[in-house]
């Protein structure tokens, strides 16, 4: 008898494989909800936050000169103090949704929340 | 038969995989450069290579070519010296800015290096300048650059900041072009470079606002946008507000209403350039400039009216309904 091109099993495997694509894509959909938090000095990653899950409030003190103190609540972000002069950072205030931003140059220090509409802002 | 089935969708998945991990792969990178926050997006084969040249490339720019705070550079050299012979890579940006300053009539002038210092803006906090030594200062703020030479008038200093997030954008440019990259963008600040054959979105700030709201998006390619706003650096003093974007010819700053001006450029020196130009200029006599240069032009001013040209309309989107498109020639 000639093989089949296709068998039950390959029926399965393809099922399987297209419910386990779905599970992923959904995974992803969920996680891009969701609000995170990314605070780098210098260019570097150095902490990572889920502003969703915050039950107390997070004190963040990066290692920068000058000294800058970040907190976090929950839904927000945002420079409590800076020993900076201009105070730019502070100004920027509570950072809540996708894309909002603010550094502080002196310190070299950046907050974002990840994912946004545009791809960059002119200012 | 099912074996070449199964192997022809083995080198379908993995072709795709290697179209995205490798040749169109893209390398994210954040540093700070030219005094701002610089943030580059890139998709090529070469991407990772092609950022940290980027990088490399602006630090040099900065250091050793435009900062008036570098001993090594060649602007603080003519800040010494009163003349210098330029180098090529700045030649070539001179004579756009020296271009800039004769079609505004010297409303743009890069040489209010002393002015800003009198007002305390390159330094902690700012100042209202005592009344005689800015006038003494407007009077010599005088810089020119012709055949391959720029002149700074004595007690004057050239300053590039108007211009040099422009600059360092050209100057990423030619690396991404170097490098054959896909697409990219590029950002020193507000002022960002959309590369390749793809559309990207950049918002318009709300003025006033330091953080992402914006009140419009520009979607649109392969150009520069910057923008010049008021709101950026200011002080207040006895009740009154400063800010940095100064009238060569009074020293004081600009005071017309208007809150952002935001241009479209394939040019970058010349898109930052001339969103200052056009600012100093006001309305009318700006968005005449940005024409002549056949640049996009978007002003925001302080009653929340927005002002664009054709090319600006083109592209740009209202998001935000406090902010109203109104006429510019009725203003």
């Amino acid at each position: 008898m000639k093989p089949k091109l296709i068998t039950k099993t390959d029926v399965i495997i393809i099922i399987a494989a297209l419910l386990l694509s779905f599970i992923v894509l959904f995974g992803m959909y969920r996680s891009s909800e969701r609000l995170e938090a990314v605070v780098t000095v210098n260019g570097k990653v150095t902490e990572k936050i889920d502003l969703d899950k915050i039950e107390k409030e997070i004190v963040i003190t990066p290692d920068t000169e000058p000294k800058v103190v970040i907190k976090a609540n929950k839904g927000e972000i945002y420079f409590y103090s800076a020993e900076c002069s201009d105070k730019i950072c502070i100004k920027s205030g509570k950072l809540k949704k996708k894309g909002d931003t603010a550094v502080c140059l002196p310190a070299k220090t950046v907050i974002t929340i990840v994912g946004n509409d545009v791809d960059a802002i002119t200012y | 038969m099912k074996k070449i089935i199964a192997a022809i969708l083995v080198i379908v998945g993995c072709s795709f995989l290697i179209y995205d991990g490798v040749i169109n792969k893209t390398t994210e990178a954040d540093f700070f450069s030219m005094a701002t926050f610089a943030k580059v997006k890139i998709n090529g084969f070469k991407s990772g290579k092609c950022a940290e040249e980027i990088q490399d490339s602006a630090e040099y720019f900065e250091t050793q070519i435009i900062s008036r705070h570098s001993d090594s550079s060649e602007i603080s050299a003519v800040n010494r010296n009163g003349s210098i012979n330029a180098s090529g890579k700045l030649a070539e940006y001179l004579a756009v800015l020296e271009d800039v300053a004769e079609k505004s009539g010297g409303k743009y002038n890069y040489a209010l290096g002393e002015i800003s210092d009198l007002w305390g803006f390159s330094g902690a906090g700012g100042r209202v300048p005592d009344e005689e030594e800015l006038s003494k200062a407007v009077n010599c703020a005088k810089a020119s650059y012709s055949n391959g030479v720029l002149t700074v008038e004595a007690g004057a200093s050239v300053d590039l900041a108007s211009a040099g997030k422009g600059m360092a954008l050209d100057e990423a440019k030619k690396c991404l072009e170097k490098y054959n990259i896909r697409s990219a963008i590029v950002s020193f600040g507000g002022s960002v470079l959309l590369y390749g054959n793809k559309d990207f979105k950049v918002g318009i700030r709300y003025p006033e606002a330091l953080n992402s709201s914006q009140i419009a998006i520009i979607k649109t390619r392969n150009c520069c946008i910057s923008t010049s706003g008021s709101y950026l650096q200011e002080f207040e003093q006895d009740g009154k507000s400063y800010h940095h974007i100064f009238d060569p010819e009074t020293g004081y700053p600009v005071q017309n209403g208007i809150k952002s001006v935001t241009i479209i450029s394939e040019n970058g020196t010349l898109s930052d350039a001339l969103s200052t130009a056009c600012f100093v200029l006001g309305i009318k006599d700006g968005m005449e400039l940005a024409e002549k240069y056949g640049c996009g032009i978007v002003i925001v001013n302080d009653k929340k009216e927005v002002f664009m040209n054709d090319r600006a309309a083109a592209v740009t989107e209202m998001t935000d309904p406090e902010f109203k498109t109104a006429d510019a020639y009725e203003t």
